[in-house]
């Protein structure tokens, strides 16, 4: 078995990525003080409860990051020949399974209340000798909640943009909407203030909503990208300039005639197929070499690129759907 | 003010339609200063919560206690008191080092045979707990007291004492939650005398 050789990161890229893993560790202490506080003022109220439960699930983006770095390293080997770089999209799409389905089971459990005119009660606490209204904690709690993810998230975005990592990038869109979060809790509780017993619930289920909306996204994400689906730019909003560019390279070299590139993503790298019809068989085997040499060192980006001598491309075609 | 009233000694008791006893003293109070007059409504407990949870009364008093399973359908003020049983001892009789092994009179019907036994010691149930008797009680503790009992503090079962609004009802229930603090210092002595007068022929 041909064993692929190990990915490196380029230096300047690696220590970006170092950078990336310390906000991760970051956003999970930061967000476990935040359920904490959270799960301590929670009450019955239900805004409450679904914020916190968000800010739970919000641990598991950065948990599954860290931990598929951890393996995604790893060096292939006979029982992986093509290492371990999947692990990433994996964590991810585990991530996302579990937004969604908290997401439907929280949007469930608001419009339960809803249905069933359910009062919550928000009583007194002593604190210090005084008497407070426990909403006022609350909301004292969903201020403080806001302000982490949010600050985090706006440092994570770059980072995830400049490491091509959609996974990282998706956590940061996560924290960065995460005010929406607090916004919609502290609206809930102040509704509650002002008698209108609905406005718990409702705001429950506008932020159960953000939750499924979050993990759904991500759902289509990570199967894309496990499905082998073109290379797009992080933002997924148009295809990889990278395609075109090393397609022309190849292109311009002075003994090929035709050529025609096949890429997919794996993570963060490019891994894929380039089949060129040579304008003759002369050191096809030196000229392939060299080809592929320049291929993988054109971009940090660009991985494991074989490159296939075809006597046309129409071939080339044929021969896959053989 | 429609205060639903459960008939439970010393915390309320019926007398010729009129309610006597610590809680509806202090909601006489209360009631005072929000010039409002409380109608008592008498019922038992699964009743009176039971329409306290549909708004159609706005209080339910009558030694409700914060462990109540109605907790997650009506709303509960904080506890007011914490009411202990204990193990009591005549004062002629010097209490032991321990209580393993040691026989104490109960209630019949009084839970706390069993949280004796959980604690080592036996149970003897009685009909009437303070005849003159010699053996040590399990009562409550203002009991105790009131027949000159002597307790080392062994505390069989504790129960708060809170009382019930409708739920939601987040502003009324502050507003008495805040009147109950504020006058806590005082329900012991309404419990001692309400037993005192009790006990009185």
């Amino acid at each position: 078995m041909k064993i692929r050789s190990p990915y490196h990161l380029p230096e300047h890229k690696e220590e970006q990525l170092k950078r990336a893993k310390r906000l991760e560790w970051v956003s999970v202490g930061l967000m476990l003080s935040t359920t904490l506080i959270m799960g301590l003022t929670m009450g019955s109220s239900q805004a409450m409860y679904t914020a916190w439960v968000e800010d739970c699930l919000s641990l598991i983006p950065p948990i599954s990051f860290l931990v598929a770095m951890h393996f995604c390293r790893r060096p292939p080997n006979e029982r992986f020949p093509y290492g371990y770089r999947r692990s990433v999209t994996i964590a991810f799409l585990c991530a996302a399974l579990a937004l969604a389905s908290f997401g439907a089971l929280l949007l469930f459990n608001s419009a339960r209340a809803l249905i069933t005119e359910e009062h919550p009660t928000i009583g007194m606490v002593s604190l210090f000798g005084y008497n407070i209204w426990l909403g006022w904690l609350m909301i004292a709690a969903l201020a403080y909640s806001a302000v982490p993810p949010a600050v985090l998230g706006r440092m994570k975005l770059p980072l995830a943009e400049d490491l091509h990592e959609k996974v990282l990038r998706t956590d940061a869109l996560m924290n960065k909407a995460d005010w929406l979060t607090a916004v919609a809790g502290i609206m809930g509780i102040l509704g509650i203030a002002a008698g209108f017993w609905w406005a718990d619930a409702a705001a429950a289920g506008i932020i159960s909503i953000d939750v499924l909306m979050d993990g759904l996204k991500g759902l289509k994400r990570s199967v894309a990208d496990l499905m082998d689906e073109r290379p797009t730019t992080v933002q997924r909003d148009r295809p990889d300039p990278l395609f075109e560019k090393l397609r022309e390279k190849i292109e311009s070299l002075d003994w090929v005639y035709e050529v025609e590139v096949r890429l997919r993503e794996e993570g963060d790298v490019f891994a894929g197929e380039i089949y060129v019809v040579p304008k003759d068989e002369t050191d096809l085997l030196e000229k392939l070499h060299r080809a592929a040499k320049m291929a993988n060192s054109l971009h940090w980006r660009i991985y494991d690129v074989v490159v296939i001598p075809v006597q046309n491309l129409l071939e080339a075609h044929e021969q896959n759907r053989g | 003010m429609r205060v639903g009233v459960v008939d439970n000694r010393p915390w309320a008791m019926r007398t010729d339609n009129d309610a006597r006893g610590v809680e509806p003293t202090l909601v006489r109070q209360f009631a005072e200063e929000l010039n409002a007059r409380p109608t008592w409504i008498w019922g038992n407990e699964h009743q009176l919560m039971s329409a306290l949870e549909l708004f159609e009364l706005d209080l339910v008093i009558g030694g409700i206690v914060n462990s109540s399973p109605w907790s997650s359908k009506v709303a509960f003020t904080r506890p007011y008191i914490v009411s202990r049983k204990l193990i009591g001892f005549p004062s002629s009789i010097p209490p032991p080092p321990k209580i393993e092994g040691l026989r104490v009179a109960v209630r019949l019907g009084d839970p706390a045979a069993a949280h004796l036994k959980g604690k080592g010691a036996a149970a003897s149930r009685v009909e009437d707990l303070f005849n003159g008797t010699t053996s040590p009680v399990a009562a409550l503790e203002w009991e105790l007291e009131l027949h000159g009992f002597v307790s080392p503090g062994i505390e069989l079962h504790r129960e708060e004492q809170v009382m019930a609004v409708p739920p939601g009802e987040n502003r009324w229930l502050s507003r008495l939650d805040e009147f109950l603090q504020a006058h806590k210092a005082s329900v012991k002595q309404l419990i001692m005398e309400e037993m005192q007068d009790n006990e009185d022929p």
